[in-house]
């Protein structure tokens, strides 16, 4: 890879299957990239899992599994971890094809959703299975155990076993279990899922640090756009066995490629209706008399504008105007729902100003054209 | 009311239980010839003419080494069958199941019968080796079941992690399957010895005069007579099944070794 | 090139690849397989070509392929006799314990852990305890020199013992004693499995404590009696220790008759015949105590 390469790796959608070279290795596997799928097709009888999944992930590079339940994340995961054998399709890891190859010599460390920490052995033990299947000599193995638990902060609990140990301190151990092999990937299934939300939130930081820390190539699952948000470098949007986009926290966020991924990431009111050339490149959307959105583009029938709950501005109106319906008080900010004849408007604002608008109250909605944006919706 | 009387049947029903037990034991110390409760006196002449009894500890002995033999045998079959039905769902597999599990439903009375008939025309007339197959066959089940629920309860991530970190099938199951299941599998063991141990049915059947396990030799002796020597070895009969309990509670939980729920 | 973060890459050995795969279904089921067939499969195929041949007196049995053997058990006073008898005692002993049982069942659902834990234990210790043992303590209990009537005698309740000892009704006692544990277990599975909310919901409704047993309680714990009553059914019809001690040889089922028919009066084809009969009736209870068990 040159020195031209973008700042953060990126994931590409490849657009066409690649063509296979003898050694099985498509010819079109991306050299810097650790982690590359392509025409990945898992089926379970008539269940069609995932529809031609492209993946590519960078070396160092945390990238998160984002979709519902049901969306395909998991199967992709356990694909690549190679408990689910494709249908079709290649996962080369490191430069090799690893499809054909079972689990066990994939050299992809695993954090469980369950944390699958064998009950009969202490966390050391635990930690040290994974070197002895390699048959380091005990000492050794030992040792490198030993300072994989320093590094997840749990070398005073070696001798624990796993039913001694909080929540917390199992996640750590599994996590110490699966990198201690010096995998070539690390997969992270719902790695906090079962974690209350204050620890979930800590664990996140310290489980990003200890990933750029190693610089370690680690893909997880969730479907918790939060918890994707603040830990991966880049997000994959996956729905039903496929991938809708691939970006950035910041730019999925901001600049989602369909209304679904904006609904799911929360990326703000979808509005949807009659559309107006007001200028060159601006169009305008009249919710009612006196609001007015407008937005740059070029209008379509598949077009709605995407208004980030936080910039939707309010005026007091008169006899006009749309009207609050419900009231939602969420810590830092108040939710204020507005009736519109597009469909319920939210709006977060800061509680003080929030205080002006009552239930019942007559508003005008607007938005700085600068926040506002054209998505397609399906 | 209603719970009172519902409370007081309850306690009765428990009463009818271990009544008899309570009788047996208490019975052991009597210094009459005849077994009564409460026991008049107090002797230990019944346990000490027990170990007098030459028979009676040959009968000990023989019974023990069919059950160890026996627990040995059933782990060796069933333990493997097992794992296999738990590692492979094929056609039919369910199917394959009830049939390892039917000498538990089919009436040992008849599986004795049976047995007695085959050895008499295989021209089989060893009572070791015959008791061993029939205690075998009988208590295989008992593996099926209790190791099963077992892997039945056993997180299937587990068997994945090993594999992820690098352990082959052999290594999966000995260092991680088996040890992680050692509950169920201790269990097991506990059933199929005292199964073993206790079994009559069968054995009326197929012992011959010489060795007879000690159930047997029960069975011949109070055919003739009920005398108190026979309460004290019930009584430390019962009470090894109690240690056994205890031990299953440690285990498991009563109620997951005997499958309630 | 990206920079060297991955610089851990691979100071350790890599797995070796298994070739050898020990877990052909064959290795796993082989022998369990071969076993049952030798041991299991074959001598009840014996015991079934058995109930076709003709007894002779002479030479146990004489090479047939004959039904009379079927139709003189079927035909015979004393064979219909016998196994009506056997199934009376099977419908007596699984009555009994359902009236037993229901009690306990409800006592050991409502308790707190370690009492539950505890009463769960006796009631189960009997399926631990030697058969004999257990047999004897009725012995003891029953007999004509007995405890119970040794009591009765004392305070004057009856005149002259209690001929108990070989009576149906002891046979039928030792019966209930070995079954009740699996009744037991059956109505306790199915009782613990009932919403506790379904009994708050219909005491807030104003239903009383009877009423809840009787319209909420009891209707539920149906297939928990079912399952429970096959079971002991199949288990009393065909129990052989426990009437042959107690029965004194006076109560003869058709299990006893078995007994006598394979040792000493060596009648081998008729023997076999009860066995087929016997099997019969057990095998339609439990694959019926199966189906209900799936669907529950």
């Amino acid at each position: 890879m040159s020195m031209a390469a973008p700042t953060w790796p990126r994931v590409t959608n490849m657009a066409t299957s690649p063509a296979h070279s003898p050694d099985g290795v498509p010819a079109r596997a991306r050299p810097g990239a650790a982690l590359s799928t392509s025409d990945l097709h898992v089926r379970y009888g008539e269940f069609h899992a995932l529809k031609g999944i492209d993946l590519a992930v960078e070396r160092g590079e945390f990238v998160a599994l984002l979709g519902p339940s049901g969306c395909g994340k998991t199967s992709l995961l356990r694909t690549i971890a190679g408990f689910v054998h494709p249908a079709h399709g290649t996962v080369v890891l490191n430069g090799r094809n690893v499809a054909g190859l079972p689990a066990r010599e994939r050299n992809i460390g695993i954090v469980f959703q369950s944390y699958a920490l064998f009950p009969h052995m202490t966390a050391l033990e635990n930690v040290r299975f994974g070197l002895e299947c390699r048959k380091l000599p005990r000492g050794e193995a030992t040792e490198r155990a030993q300072r994989a638990l320093a590094l997840v902060g749990l070398s005073a609990m070696a001798e624990r076993r796993p039913k001694q140990l909080s929540g917390g301190q199992q996640q750590r151990v599994a996590l110490a279990r699966a990198i201690v092999i010096e995998p070539d990937l690390l997969l992270l299934d719902e790695p906090l899922g079962a974690l209350d939300k204050q620890l979930r939130v800590q664990m996140q930081t310290e489980l990003k640090s200890l990933q750029k820390q190693l610089g370690i190539t680690a893909v997880f699952v969730t479907h918790d756009q939060e918890e994707a948000m603040s830990m991966a470098d880049r997000i994959v949007v996956m729905k039903d066995g496929s991938i809708v986009q691939v970006d950035t926290p910041e730019r999925l966020f901001q600049e989602p490629k369909t209304g679904w991924v904006c609904d799911f990431v929360g990326g703000g009111n979808l509005l949807r209706g009659p559309l107006e050339p007001l200028r060159s490149g601006v169009l305008q959307l009249e919710l009612a008399p006196g609001s007015v959105i407008h937005v740059r583009g070029e209008g379509s029938p598949q077009a709605a504008v995407q208004v980030p709950f936080d910039k939707v501005a309010l005026r007091p109106a008169v006899n006009d105007g749309l009207t609050v319906k419900a009231r939602r008080f969420l810590g830092a900010t108040l939710a204020l729902e507005i009736d519109s004849p597009l469909g319920t408007i939210v709006a977060h604002v800061p509680p003080e100003e929030g205080a002006a608008y009552p239930v019942g109250m007559r508003v005008h909605a607007s938005a700085d054209m600068a926040h506002c944006r054209l998505v397609t919706v399906e | 009311m209603l719970d009172k009387i519902i409370d007081i049947a309850a306690w009765l029903v428990v009463l009818f239980i271990i009544g008899p037990l309570i009788v047996i034991m208490g019975g052991s110390f009597t210094e009459t010839p005849y077994v009564t409760f409460p026991p008049v006196g107090f002797t230990l002449h019944w346990y000490s003419m027990l170990i007098h009894q030459h028979d009676f500890m040959e009968s000990f002995g023989f019974s023990v080494l069919l059950a160890v033999l026996c627990s040995l045998g059933a782990m060796l079959l069933g333990v493997p069958a097992v794992v296999g039905l738990h590692r492979f769902g094929f056609i039919g597999s369910s199917l394959f199941r009830s049939f390892l599990m039917s000498p538990l439903v089919l009436p040992t009375i008849v599986t004795g019968v049976a047995l007695l008939q085959f050895y008499h025309l295989a021209h089989v007339d060893s009572s070791l080796a015959g008791l061993l197959v029939a205690h075998v066959l009988i208590t295989v089940p008992y593996v099926i079941r209790t190791v099963g629920a077992g892997l039945t309860g056993l997180d299937p991530a587990l068997e994945e992690a090993a594999t992820s970190l690098g352990a082959g099938q052999l290594r999966t199951l000995l260092r991680v399957t088996l040890p992680a299941i050692m509950p169920s599998i201790m269990a097991a063991l506990i059933f199929v010895f005292i199964t073993s141990f206790d079994q009559t049915t069968v054995s009326l059947f197929l012992s011959g005069v010489d060795l007879m396990p000690l159930p047997v030799r029960i069975y011949r002796y109070i055919d003739f007579a009920v005398d108190p020597m026979i309460a004290s070895i019930s009584t430390l009969l019962i009470l090894f099944a109690f240690g056994l309990i205890v031990l299953l509670q440690k285990l498991l939980g009563v109620e997951r070794a005997f499958g309630v729920n | 090139m990206m920079p060297e973060t991955s610089t851990l890459r691979s100071t350790l050995p890599s797995v070796r690849a298994q070739r050898f795969r020990p877990s052909p279904l064959w290795w796993h089921f082989g022998p369990v397989a071969l076993f049952y067939l030798i041991f299991l499969v074959a001598p009840y195929a014996v015991l079934l070509r058995m109930s076709f041949h003709r007894f002779s007196s002479t030479r146990l049995y004489i090479p047939d392929f004959t039904i009379a053997n079927y139709v003189a058990v079927m035909t015979d006073p004393y064979y219909v006799a016998l196994i009506a008898r056997s199934l009376w005692i099977g419908v007596l002993v699984t009555a009994i314990c359902v009236l037993m049982g229901y009690p306990l069942a409800l006592k050991i659902a409502r308790s707190r852990p370690t009492m539950k834990s505890v009463l769960i234990a006796i009631t189960l210790s009997p399926l631990l305890i030697n058969l004999v043992v257990r047999t004897y303590a009725w012995l003891v209990l029953l007999g004509d020199t007995g405890i119970v009537n040794t009591w009765l005698l004392d305070i004057g309740l009856i005149s002259a013992p209690l001929g108990m000892n070989g009576s149906l009704a002891s046979v039928l006692i030792g019966l209930v004693h070995i079954s009740l544990p699996l009744m037991v277990i059956s109505l306790v599975g199915i009782l613990e499995r009932i919403d506790p909310a379904l009994l708050q919901a219909a005491e807030s409704l104003g239903a009383t404590r009877a009423r809840i047993l009787w319209k909420v309680v009891l209707p539920l714990s149906v297939p928990g009696i079912a399952a429970g009553s096959l079971l002991v059914f199949s288990l009393a019809i065909s129990a052989f220790v426990t009437p042959i001690l107690l029965g004194g040889g006076r109560v003869a089922t058709v299990s006893t008759v078995i007994y006598e028919k394979f040792t000493y009066a060596m009648n081998w084809p008729v023997g076999a015949t009860l066995v087929m009969i016997l099997l019969v009736i057990n095998i339609g209870v439990m694959s019926l105590h199966g189906r209900l068990f799936r669907e529950g």
